[in-house]
């Protein structure tokens, strides 16, 4: 009941920021000019193979997945941090809610919000796709499912990763410094894992099960399939690709897990004497 | 409903002993903590909300043990902090609703009413939908009020309630908390001698982490009276009476001081009987 509040105070709260608002046009408006544009020409796949073929959408997802990667910090950093910085916490936590209702609440109310901007790269990619200027023959008939399995498969489990690792770095040390720090950090690893890493490595089979974006693991299955086969099969829901997933949603759990273990309500008086309006 | 704090003592991590040994008997009605700066009052009080671990002692409120069972404490406590924040964004209804709910009220008319209730208590009713950034000083402190006051809990405490009010919305906070007090503990910090002999029927003086004494401000006044005494002086013979004297209070006035001492008998010297108050009590204690 407490949580369920929790939730529905913490989707008020963001519902009041112009901001939100605005990143999920920015988002929308960069889904829709990729796709527009069309990212079959940065890959190198052959000309019969169409532009809204499956593998193809699921390369632009993964493309468009890094904007939204970056707004992550900014949403999920401050679900707790808020408090602190508007210096309301000791009202907060003089209230009867647990630890736990208070965590649960507010990830949970920051997480729908982040997966409602982040339906901004489905619904812009299929709007770019729509309002397309090539040619008809250049595309399969068009399939809003296919939008969706790219983004269940690589926007989902990503932006939970990572939603995780920023609630949760934010929950214990408090300090906003720590989410922007850990923010670049953390994209400039999962990139260059992605670029160098995995692309360098002797076993490609065991690498790609640590390949945030997917690509590398569908590049690799995708290897020797010709444009015929790119244009009429579905993304390969494989083994790998499984346990590629939930790699990355077990740690984000375990980063939820430890954020309820090393939180606490309690504080120090703070030292400054400017409170906050 | 009693209150029972025994060898509280807080020292933070930087060193500075914040309470030291405090042991206080609380029971319903109006409580006031008195003390300087820095005494250990807000930490005294924070250490009674559930907001910071005590190094030791036991603090009882009827039969929960504050320190330990902290969600329990939490459904009965209300708590005005010395200094808060609220969010900018939001407005009053909607932020009173939600700690209503966080507190407990699930009923949503229910929850409306109380909301209504409060608001108008406060005198914040027209006020209501303004986002809490707008919000000056004293009435960001009347909200903060209003929240230490939802669902009915037997404690309330409040950290310096009345800074920052005008004298009209003062007055009208010392009505909501008289009238509190006839059923619930109400403790009060201040260091304005004032408003506990106006309000308080308990008091304690707390000084550098200790209480100095409690009782009830018209029995200590009392055993005051008699032994003060007061004489205008020059400041040169301040300083002597300085040295001779336990001083009480010194007013400088048109030039002149009067100097306040207390002695159990005549001191000669030009000194006449003051009649006691509780500043007297008050400075007595804490300038001893
Ligand atoms: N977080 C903290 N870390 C270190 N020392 C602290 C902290 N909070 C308070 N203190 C110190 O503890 C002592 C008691 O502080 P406290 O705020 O409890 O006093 P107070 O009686 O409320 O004073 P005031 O009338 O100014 O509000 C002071 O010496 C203060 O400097
Ligand atoms: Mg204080």
């Amino acid at each position: 009941m407490k949580t369920i509040e929790i939730i529905r105070f913490e989707l008020l709260y963001r519902s009041k920021k112009p901001v939100n608002y605005i990143y999920f046009i920015i988002l929308f408006v960069i889904a829709l000019l990729f796709s527009k544009l069309g990212v079959k020409g940065i890959t190198d796949v052959s000309v019969q193979v169409k532009e809204n073929a499956p593998l193809i959408i699921h390369q632009l997802t993964a493309l468009l997945n890094l904007p939204l990667l970056l707004l992550t910090s900014a949403i999920m950093g401050v679900a707790v941090i808020r408090d602190y910085d508007c210096h309301i916490e000791q009202l907060m936590f003089t209230n009867p809610i647990t630890k736990k209702q208070y965590l649960t609440g507010r990830f949970i109310g920051s997480f729908i919000t982040m997966l409602l901007l982040s339906l901004a790269i489905p619904l812009g990619a299929i709007a770019g796709e729509l309002l397309s200027s090539k040619p008809a023959a250049e595309f399969l008939p068009f399939s809003a499912g296919n939008y969706f399995v790219s983004y269940l498969i690589i926007v989902l489990p990503n932006t939970f990763f990572l939603s995780a690792l920023y609630f949760a770095g934010g929950a214990i040390s408090k300090k906003a410094v720590v989410i922007y720090t850990q923010g670049i950090v953390l994209l400039i690893f999962v990139s260059i894992m992605d670029e160098g890493v995995i692309e360098t490595a002797k076993n490609l089979e065991v690498a790609t099960l640590f390949d945030f974006y997917t690509l590398q693991l569908f590049n690799l299955q995708t290897k020797y399939w010709s444009a015929g086969e790119i244009n009429s099969q579905l993304v390969p829901i494989t083994g790998a690709l499984v346990i590629n997933r939930l790699i990355y949603i077990g740690l984000g759990t375990l980063a939820l897990v430890l954020t309820f273990w090393r939180f606490k309500t309690t504080t120090q008086a703070h030292s400054a004497k400017k409170a906050n309006r | 409903m009693k209150l029972k704090i025994q060898n509280l003592s807080k020292t933070y991590p930087n060193g500075t002993k914040a309470l030291n040994g405090v042991n206080l008997n609380i029971s319903t009605g109006m409580f006031g903590l008195l003390g300087p700066n820095g005494a250990g009052k807000s930490s005294l009080m924070r250490t009674m909300v559930t907001l910071q671990e005590a190094d030791n002692g036991t603090a009882v409120l009827g039969d929960i043990d504050m320190l330990n069972d902290k969600d329990e404490l939490r459904k009965h406590i209300g708590y005005l902090p010395q200094e808060f924040g609220l969010y900018p964004k939001v407005n009053a209804e909607m932020l009173l609703n939600h700690f209503a709910a966080l507190k407990g009220i699930h009923d949503k008319q229910e929850r409306r009413r109380t909301v209504d209730e409060l608001l108008e208590k406060v005198n914040l009713s027209e006020h209501r939908r303004k986002n809490l950034g707008g919000y000056s000083g004293g009435m960001k402190q009347r909200f903060g009020i209003a929240q230490a006051l939802i669902g009915n809990p037997r404690l309330v405490i409040v950290d310096e309630p009345t800074a920052g009010l005008d004298p009209q919305e003062r007055n009208r906070f010392h009505n909501i908390l008289s009238q509190l007090g006839r059923e619930t503990i109400v403790i009060l910090s201040t260091h304005i001698v004032e408003d506990v002999k106006e309000l308080c029927t308990q008091m304690a003086i707390l000084n550098k982490g200790r209480i100095l004494i409690q009782g009830n401000p018209k029995d200590l006044v009392k055993n005051m009276q008699g032994q003060v005494w007061e004489k205008v002086v020059s400041p040169d013979e301040l300083e002597a009476i300085r040295q001779s004297h336990q001083v009480i209070s010194d007013r400088f006035y048109d030039g002149q001081t009067l100097v306040r001492i207390a002695a159990a008998s005549d001191p000669g010297n030009g000194f006449e009987p003051g009649q006691a108050g509780l500043e007297d009590v008050y400075f007595s204690h804490v300038n001893h």
